[in-house]
């Protein structure tokens, strides 16, 4: 069996083991078999990377199997310079978010920690897919396990934001179900990428094609102005949900962007790069003032993942090498510093039950050990150079500059709101002195949370200070993309 | 506390500084670290005619006016503030506007503080409640499920439970049909 | 007449006559009051009928019997084949439900239940206007009786003679079309009916009036916009089990029907009836969606969704034929059939846990005595979830495929208002999601009212496990049903 089906179906049969085994009288056996799933499925990730040739553009690690004679759908599995560094960074989040709720989770953990690994296996397989109705399926089937997570764990208004998200998002899916029917019948019954890549359409074709997997792609990023599930979601989903929502599935649809509407609809995605550029700089500049005036912090930091994703759509619409590998490089970044905020928050929420800012001043002086780790992470949203958040972000602000000085001069000012949000937050939660009997009490991160915190430092540190690791295996991919981009689809 | 090391620094400084101010500046001794493009800066060249020496050099400086001035602010400000305070006291009452400039640092600060930051946050709060809350979570998201479930409360009313409206409506559908696809659509 | 062949295309259907009379008399002997011999015997019969039909159906061969009056081809075959497995499982849930209810006395529940499945046999490999018809009259008739099981139960009752009064109107209409048609073609046999419409020789008009008469009562046999009104009262006041035994096996029987009278034969007036079928189709998807979303009763709830389930199977079905030629018919019609199929197998899942929630003395047929449900027994929880997931359309489960065939043939037709119409059908399901996943928010998020176990008994429980492995497993795995489909339906058009 191929090493990209091993990195899918094992954590899932995890999962699915994890869910047969009953009661909560279980709960210790349940999270060792769990963590073991988890190290298991990260450690069959590793091959990917020390096994992949840089050198080369081609798809690797490729297996193609029919899958559904009827309409020709295969099991067409493989990945690329782009797609490599996000299934490593699924399975490594999975981990980390199955140490993290060690603790925390009481009810029913086998469903919890089962959620979560068919959840992981799910991601990795639309990150590898190279069938057009395999990645639909791995897609939308991420839905459902996310719906239980936020519904089942969530906190007081969890069954508002987890219909909002799950109808939110299948609003977009569905038209992008019907694009990709529509491709199927205009290639003469395939759903393959690559015979998608190679067909020539009209311009209104495209322009459909280009708006229906707009449609499911901007409210997965999310983008401005389908962004307002992000912040209902985020606050009401438990600690580990919000760490794999905006670490990882908010990916989904970025890299949804570079795999299917650039290649697929070049035209198109030229026609309207003004228009994909404007929305990216409004979700940076608008989102980032709107982040400004937030009391939750999780509200806070919702939003502020919108702002750098922001960032990763800037970057692949000004067609550039430095715009795509920076938009890449900025979705791991982002996905590392994102978890690291939401599991942060999460240690500060387990021990007061409050998101709210005005709950809290001065925990520095009763958590000085993990108010370090706070203030490293919050850097690094601020995109701090030396840690994960900058590499990407200043990547995409030169290839913006080079493109046009004002829309470079726009994403900048990024950085400036950033800083602005992110060190207020932290100086009016951690800094000063101790605010109420709250803070007082305060005990400092024990052993398995200094674990969590440690491996993601490492990480944002380790991305920071060394990030060619990172932008060595996208370069031949990504020159590729553009030169495919580059050329008209339209039929002559 | 600090006099006596600052003395001792201050002495090898001048030593040092005589002895190899000629060759960095005019010799090799940064040749391979740093170039000067002699065409389009020609001061050093200019500047290497005129010195030919570090005693020139250092006594150049008493022969130029911004050093005369600069100790002429020393001993002005001596006089003003450590002998007789009255004067800087009378400048401050005829000058009262210059002087509260100059004290709130040409009012950037207030600038930055009231206009940038407090109109940031007041963008910021007006895009949150106007914009996100406003218009895109009441005008679009939350209004079409309320839409929606208002259409349903209307449709559910229509099954009301009597047996002769079903049978009529299954009538008036057949008759519609009947109409259209037999007389009209001939 | 009683030739060889004959009497081959019909030993299932004299098997399951046969018995169904023997079952009646030898269930006057039984005396448990759970019918346990009568009950085995019965699901004896039908596995039996069962495999011969799968045989009948994999030996690929199309015969013609009773003077051309009955047609034994791979569709039907397989259609009766899945019936009777539906009408099993639907036996092997009822049976604990009506034992409680004081319905299994005299156990014309499964008499009537084998009448039932007979008269769905008669329909679809009926080949002549009256045998399809004595078909509907004997699975109606039956289905009458079965509704009105219990008789001091008030709603059951009048949920009986809203059936009984609005079917025979319906049957009405249907006979009155065939007719007309057969006025108009001077026969009653299909093939004749089509060659007599593809010759041109009749006359338009007289075709049309007797076309919309039968599509009227084949609308109302399916459930659909505006024939459908009976369907949320019948299935609401009708007994759970026998909500259940309408809404499954008969479904297959109407699109059989369905199949039989307007592909095989009035295929050249295919532009007309596809134009009903698209405004049958489009309301039942509004309406259906729309309505069931402010359903308090699942039984209700689940008519509403059957109303909009049924408008998906007919988009599939008025792709069939584009600008005259019938290139995409096949892939159309197995698309559709492919649909009705895993629709039953839903229905059955999902009926199959509300069956065993309502086992613990109280008619549990409101959403939120699913409440909690996943703390309770998250087996049955998963089952219901997955059936809901399914009809929702939501992969990697059946009822994504089912969706994603019917879009196929309705975008490939390479008509831009189809196109549209694809868009429209999907943006109706995403209001179906809603009320799909409402139930599973009850089960999953809500806490439970009540603390007590759900007890089932072993074979419900294995049968139950089953189906619900089957919709995960045909949707991790939807390629072999859909070639059967497709074969069949291949073969059902090329004679």
């Amino acid at each position: 069996m191929g090493l990209l089906s091993l990195a899918i179906w094992v954590p899932i049969l995890f999962g699915a083991v994890l869910l047969a085994l009953g009661r909560d009288d279980q709960a210790g056996v349940v999270r060792w078999i769990a963590l073991i799933g988890a190290v298991v499925s990260l450690l069959i990730t590793v091959p990917l990377y020390t096994g992949f040739v840089v050198d080369s553009a081609a798809m690797q690690f490729v297996e193609n199997m029919l899958w559904i004679e009827r309409f020709n759908v295969r099991y067409h599995l493989g990945v690329d310079g782009i797609s490599l560094w996000l299934i490593p960074l699924t399975a490594f989040i999975t981990v980390v978010v199955v140490i993290s709720a060690w603790e925390v989770i009481t009810e029913r953990v086998n469903q919890y920690m089962g959620a979560f690994l068919i959840l992981s296996g799910l991601m990795i397989g639309v990150f590898s897919a190279l069938d057009g109705m395999l990645f639909y399926v791995f897609f939308e089937a991420t839905l459902i396990p996310m719906y239980l997570i936020i519904g089942i764990w969530g906190g007081p208004n969890k069954i508002y934001a987890a219909f909002k998200f799950f109808l939110y998002t299948l609003m977009g899916s569905l038209l992008l179900l019907i694009a990709l029917i529509y491709l199927y019948t205009q290639s003469g019954g395939s759903f393959d990428l690559a015979v998608w890549y190679a067909l020539p359409l009209s311009g209104k074709a495209q322009a459909f094609i280009f708006f229906a997997f707009l449609a499911a792609f901007a409210v997965k990023v999310p983008m401005w102005p389908v962004h307002t599930w992000l912040p209902d979601v985020h606050v009401e989903a438990p600690t580990g949900g919000s760490a794999v929502l905006a670490a990882i599935m908010l990916k989904l649809g970025a890299y949804g962007f570079l795999r299917f509407s650039l290649p697929i609809a070049p035209d198109a995605a030229h026609e309207y790069a003004g228009v994909m550029i404007t929305l990216s700089l409004i979700a940076v500049v608008y989102v980032g003032l709107v982040a400004m005036v937030q009391q939750d912090m999780k509200k806070l930091v919702a939003y502020s993942s919108v702002a750098h994703m922001g960032f990763v759509t800037l970057g692949f619409f000004i067609f550039s090498d430095l715009g795509v590998s920076g938009g890449i490089v900025q979705m791991i970044a982002h996905g590392f510093v994102s978890a690291a905020m939401f599991l942060s928050i999460g240690v500060l929420y387990d021990r007061v039950h409050s998101r709210e800012i005005a709950s809290y001043g001065g925990v520095v002086n009763t958590m000085p050990k993990f108010a370090a780790f706070a203030l490293l992470f919050s850097m690094a949203n601020c995109g701090l150079p030396g840690t994960a958040g900058f590499v990407g972000e200043w990547m995409v602000i030169l290839g913006a500059v080079k493109y046009n000085f004002w829309i470079g001069f726009a994403a900048a000012s990024a950085l400036i709101f950033g800083a602005a949000y992110t060190l207020w937050m932290f100086k009016r939660v951690y800094l000063g002195p101790v605010a109420n009997h709250h803070v007082k009490d305060l005990v400092d991160i024990n052993a398995r949370e200094f674990l969590v915190m440690a491996l993601l430092a490492i990480a944002v540190l380790y991305m920071g200070i060394y990030p060619k690791l990172f932008t060595d295996v996208m370069d031949t991919s990504v020159t590729q993309l553009l030169k495919q981009i580059a050329i008209s689809k339209l039929p002559v | 506390m600090v006099t006596v090391p600052l003395v001792l620094l201050a002495i090898p400084s001048v030593v040092i500084g005589f002895m190899t101010v000629m060759p960095m500046l005019f010799g090799d001794f940064l040749k391979d670290a740093i170039t000067v493009n002699g065409a389009a800066h020609p001061a050093m060249a200019g500047l290497a005619q005129v010195i030919h020496g570090p005693t020139e050099l250092a006594l150049h400086a008493f022969s130029t006016l911004p050093f005369w001035l600069a100790l002429s602010g020393v001993v002005v400000a001596w006089y003003m503030y450590m002998i007789n305070p009255a004067v800087p006291a009378a400048f401050k009452r005829v000058l009262q506007p210059l002087y509260t400039v100059l004290e709130n640092k040409y009012y950037l600060d207030w600038f930055n503080e009231n206009v940038l930051a407090r109109g940031a946050r007041a963008l910021g709060t007006g895009f949150w409640k106007a914009g996100d809350q406003g218009l895109i979570e009441g005008g679009v998201v939350n209004a079409s499920w309320k839409l929606v479930n208002l259409i349903s409360k209307g449709v559910k009313l229509m099954q009301t439970g009597y047996l002769y409206h079903y049978a009529l409506v299954m009538l008036a559908g057949l008759f519609l049909f009947l109409t259209y696809f037999v007389w009209l659509a001939k | 007449m009683l030739d060889q062949i004959s009497l081959i295309t019909a030993y299932p259907e004299m098997l399951l006559f046969g018995m169904a009379c023997v079952i009646a008399i030898f269930d006057l002997g039984v005396k448990t009051p759970l019918r346990g011999a009568t009950y085995g015997l019965t699901l004896l019969t039908l596995a039996v009928v069962a495999v011969l039909e799968a045989l009948y159906a994999s030996g690929g061969a199309t015969y013609y019997g009773f003077g051309n009056m009955v047609v034994s081809d791979s569709m039907g075959n397989w259609l009766k084949c899945f019936a009777t497995v539906a009408v099993m499982i639907t036996l092997v849930y009822g049976r604990p439900y009506a034992a409680q209810r004081d319905m299994l006395r005299g156990g014309e529940l499964f008499t009537l239940s084998l009448m039932s499945l007979l008269g769905m046999f008669v329909m679809i490999s009926g080949n002549n206007f009256l045998v399809i018809y004595m078909g509907l009259e004997l699975l109606t008739l039956s289905s009458y009786a079965l509704v009105a099981l219990r008789r001091d139960d008030v709603a059951a009752t009048e949920a009986a003679i809203k059936y009984f009064v609005l079917g025979a109107m319906a049957s009405g209409f249907l006979l009155y079309g065939m007719s007309m048609l057969y006025g108009a073609t001077g026969s009653l046999d299909i093939t004749q009916v089509f060659k007599a419409i593809a010759s041109g020789h009749v006359q338009h008009q007289v075709l049309i009036f007797g076309l919309v008469f039968i599509a009227c009562g084949l609308a109302f046999k399916l459930g659909v916009v505006p024939f459908h009104m009976w369907i949320p009262d019948v299935y609401q006041g009708a007994p759970t089990a026998i909500t259940l035994m309408i809404g499954g096996a008969p479904k297959l029987a109407a699109f059989g029907m369905t199949m039989r009278l307007l592909v095989e034969g009035m295929l050249p007036l295919a532009i007309d009836w596809q134009q009903m079928l698209l405004v049958l189709s489009v309301g039942s998807l509004l309406l259906g969606n729309l309505a069931a979303i402010m359903q308090t009763n699942v039984k209700r709830m689940l008519a509403f969704s059957t109303i909009s389930q049924m408008g998906f199977v007919l988009l599939g079905l008025m792709s069939g034929v584009v600008n005259g030629n019938t290139l995409h018919a096949a892939n159309a019609y197995s698309s559709s059939m492919f649909y009705v199929i895993t629709y039953v197998l839903t229905t059955l899942a999902a009926f199959g846990v509300l069956l065993l929630l309502s086992r613990e003395g109280f008619e549990s047929e409101e959403i939120s005595d699913f409440a909690g449900l996943n703390q309770r027994s998250p087996l049955y929880a998963g089952i219901m979830a997955i059936a809901m997931f399914s009809l929702a359309g939501i992969p990697p489960l059946a009822g994504f495929y089912a969706k994603l065939s019917v879009l196929q043939a309705l975008i490939a037709t390479g008509n831009q208002a189809y196109l549209y119409l694809s868009v429209f059908a999907v943006m109706m399901s995403l209001i179906g999601a809603f009320y799909y996943l409402r139930v599973v928010k009850v089960m999953y998020f809500d806490a439970p009212i009540t603390a007590s176990n759900v007890v089932a008994g072993t074979d419900v429980r294995v049968v139950l496990c089953l189906n619900g492995a089957l919709i995960v497993l045909l949707g991790l795995m939807p390629g072999g049903l859909m070639a059967l489909c497709a074969r069949s339906v291949l073969q059902m058009l090329g004679t």
